[in-house]
């Protein structure tokens, strides 16, 4: 999930990469070199001289294992049977995965370290090479030929392999209340039509809201000669007004909706907002600069949300545009707060000097 | 012995700004600093630059302002940190002597990492860039004496030998062949972490320095020199940059970051002999636990989860050692000298074909001279031979020996691959 939680800035591994924060990695190059790790440590192991680093090295190839077969069966393997059509091979996959966690399952739970530990780890060993033979040699040539996002779905399995690894790893060391904080991925059951209903009428509100921040920010301007910097930043704001009605046009457009559809509708939150821009009293400024820190973050609150909605809705491409929306209104109601100060002060010497 | 940041009380932010006499710290004497003092004062100073550029990358990639104002607060004092680290090599340190105290360093810290470094891949990983720094402080004490017509271990001493390692002139790669595979943190062994964290960022300030004072000499050799070695530098940062944990975020790296930091001052003060200077590695370590509470702080605050999860291990146990490694390197070069690079992987030299991209990269980069022969072969032209420093016997290579009777017609793969073909 986005995880934008107070910043305007994506947490979770993958609300990073979905936001273009991060460059995320061709899914076959990034399983490879896992496979690479993995086989390092097998030698390590067999090199290893004493049982309780054998022991830690045992932990370190499970955990690396489980969480990469969960990202593999629950986004790679998904994908791969369905842009490769080959379902025969994935199923094959999945078999020598159910025989690789048997083998993990006993290991974990292997009391010492003696010639059984070492027997189960060759058998491990060669199930994940006999593995790692046939992805590398006969599922990823077909991969490559098919049709899939290889850099969508190695965003989506590296964030998931880095998650199910904090899950199986922190809680050991953790105490209890922070394991929930880092567990705070619940599975909920959500419908995508639902999602993308929501995600439609959110977008449809967004946009009405913004043209009438644009109309806001726009007649502010005009009265705000003795406030240069100000000034000059709703100027640059009304742009990135416009940019982003184009935005959610785009994103509408997208899916399925036709622009003539958009029906922008005066909001009750907006009228009561706006209604201070109309009172034309000298402390108009003051007034109007608390007006437009509500829009702001009202703006960056609708975003935030959309950006949830979006994501639950499978509107991936919409994610990062979205992003970009919430940036720019976290950044304008973040300069009306840092001069909140000297508007005011401002204000009272303008007073002063009559 | 044990130690953990997280338990001790550090100075308040506000507290830790230091005015100008306090900044403008006295130099320490050249001809008296002991050798491993210098070259803890070149590796804090590394860490030190590596903080205040990770923390401006991580400000401009933040939205919040009073994140970005907590990390300019704490910036501005890694700067006077810094500041007060690197103003303690004198004036009539000459670039070249700093040089030196950076090769020197580059060695001795690398072979430490490499023999306390759990996991067998990056232990290769250290091994194997160990022998190109070894070369490199062979290269600058040639350069040294054929410029200053002062010998190496005058700077140096006689804890690290100084003789020839992998040749520069076959550490030339493609770039393709300098990326190494990432860890996973979580995955990690803990003092992977630390390993890591600490050598990239002082081969990032080798790198930064070769930079930036390459050009100050007039002599030709001296600049090509400069050049030549300052590229590899780009090539060390690629090659450990790149086990470095992608994934991880922002905040992450920050608390990594600052936790370092104190693994480092406590590291330093064990040994340095300067009670002056020992006394500013106690004060840093004591802004950097306050540090790392703020870093810890703020991941809790804005990712809502706890760092001590993150945090690979409860408290330090082992502080690194600055040390003389002869015996290790020795091992390392008699196994490893003919190693080469091919993606993630190290190979022997003589298993690539002819037709491999490192012969293509070779032939265009070393095509008309290389400045790190000339230097060997102008400085054995003036002094009727080159310099080394051998304290445990004859060069473990037998191809790599000074004089050709000592080398019974023996030679590296390396030179063998480079010969031209015999028609």
């Amino acid at each position: 999930m986005i995880a934008d939680r107070g910043m305007g800035e994506p947490i979770s591994l993958g609300a990073a990469l979905a936001a273009g924060k991060k460059v995320p990695p061709d899914v076959t190059d990034l399983l490879a070199e896992d496979h690479e790790t993995v086989l390092g440590w097998f030698d390590w192991y067999e090199a290893a001289d004493n049982r309780t680093l054998k022991k830690r090295i045992t932990q370190k190839i499970c955990t690396a294992l489980r969480a990469h077969m969960a990202a593999e069966e629950e986004i790679f393997y998904p994908e791969a049977s369905r842009t490769s059509r080959d379902e025969e091979l994935v199923q094959r996959a999945l078999q020598e995965h159910r025989a690789a966690q048997g083998l993990i399952d006993r290991l974990e739970k292997a009391r010492s370290v003696d010639a059984e530990h070492a027997d189960l780890m060759r058998e491990l060993r060669a199930e994940i090479e006999a593995h790692i033979d046939e992805e590398e040699n006969q599922l990823f040539p077909e991969v490559l030929q098919s049709e899939m996002d290889r850099y969508a779905v190695g965003a989506a399995v590296a964030a998931r392999r880095v998650d199910r690894m904090l899950e199986l790893v922190a809680p050991r060391s953790t105490k209890a209340k922070s394991e929930q904080n880092v567990r705070e991925y619940p599975v909920m059951q959500i419908s995508k039509d639902v999602a993308r209903h929501y995600f439609i009428m959110g977008l449809k509100n967004a946009h009405a809201t913004a043209k009438n921040g644009r109309k806001m920010v726009e007649l502010q301007i005009d009265r705000l000669e003795r406030y240069p910097r100000l000034k000059e930043k709703l100027e640059s704001h009304l742009r990135e007004k416009d940019e982003q009605l184009e935005r959610i046009e785009r994103i509408l457009e997208k899916q399925g909706e036709k622009p003539s559809a958009i029906k922008d509708a005066a909001m009750t939150l907006m009228a009561n907002l706006s209604s201070a821009t109309n009172a034309a009293t000298g402390d108009e400024v003051l007034k109007n600069s608390f007006a437009t820190l509500g829009l702001a973050k009202a703006e960056a609150a609708a975003f935030e949300t959309l950006i949830l909605f979006g994501q639950a809705a499978g509107a991936d491409d919409a994610l990062q545009p979205l992003q970009k929306c919430l940036s720019e209104e976290r950044a304008m109601a973040a300069f009306i707060e840092d001069n909140l100060r000297g508007t005011g002060m401002g204000f009272l010497q303008l007073e002063s000097q009559g | 012995m044990t130690f953990n940041p997280l338990e001790e009380k550090g100075i308040p932010l506000d507290d830790q700004t230091r005015n100008w006499k306090e900044l403008n710290v006295e130099p320490y004497k050249k001809d008296r600093v002991h050798p491993y003092s210098r070259t803890r004062g070149i590796l804090m100073n590394g860490i030190e630059v590596e903080a205040v550029m990770f923390s401006h990358q991580m400000h401009r990639n933040t939205l919040d302002p009073d994140v970005r104002k907590q990390l300019a607060q704490m910036r501005r004092i890694e700067q006077e940190q810094q500041k007060v680290i690197n103003w303690l090599i004198p004036g009539d340190e000459s670039t070249i002597e700093v040089t030196l105290g950076y090769e020197q360093l580059a060695v001795d810290l690398t072979a430490w990492l490499a023999r306390h470094e759990p996991d067998p891949y990056l232990k290769q990983v250290y091994d194997f860039a160990l022998l190109e720094d070894f070369d490199h402080l062979y290269r600058y004490a040639n350069l040294y004496e054929l410029i200053e017509g002062k010998k190496a271990d005058a700077i140096c001493s006689d804890l690290t030998e100084i003789t020839p390692g992998r040749p520069t002139i076959f550490e030339h790669r493609h770039p393709h062949d300098e990326i190494r595979r990432p860890m996973t943190a979580p995955a990690s062994e803990p003092q992977s972490v630390l390993n890591a964290l600490t050598i990239v960022a002082a081969e990032q300030q080798t790198m930064n320095f070769y930079m930036t004072i390459g050009n100050r000499y007039q002599e030709p050799i001296a600049r090509a020199t400069y050049q030549e070695i300052g590229q590899i530098e780009e090539q060390h940062v690629t090659h450990y940059g790149s086990i470095l944990d992608p994934s991880a975020s922002w905040l992450e790296n920050l608390v990594m970051h600052q936790w370092h930091e104190c693994w480092l001052y406590w590291s330093m003060m064990q040994d340095e002999p300067d009670p002056r200077v020992k006394a500013i590695y106690e004060l840093h370590l004591n802004m950097e636990i306050e540090h790392l509470r703020i870093a810890c702080e703020l991941m809790r605050k804005i990712e809502k989860r706890d760092p001590e999860a993150i945090l690979p291990m409860k408290g330090f146990t082992e502080p690194l050692k600055l040390e003389p490694n002869k015996a290790y390197v020795r091992e390392v070069l008699a196994k490893q000298v003919d190693l080469t690079a091919s993606d993630s992987d190290f190979v022997p030299v003589s298993t690539l074909p002819e037709d491999d991209r490192y012969f293509e990269y070779q032939r265009r980069v070393n095509d008309q001279w290389v400045p790190t022969e000339e230097v060997i072969r102008q400085n054995s032209e003036k002094n009727g031979r080159e310099y080394r420093l051998e304290t445990e016997g004859p060069h473990p290579v037998p191809g790599l020996r000074g004089a050709p009777e000592d080398r019974h017609g023996e030679e590296t793969d390396y030179a063998r691959r480079s010969h031209p073909k015999a028609a």
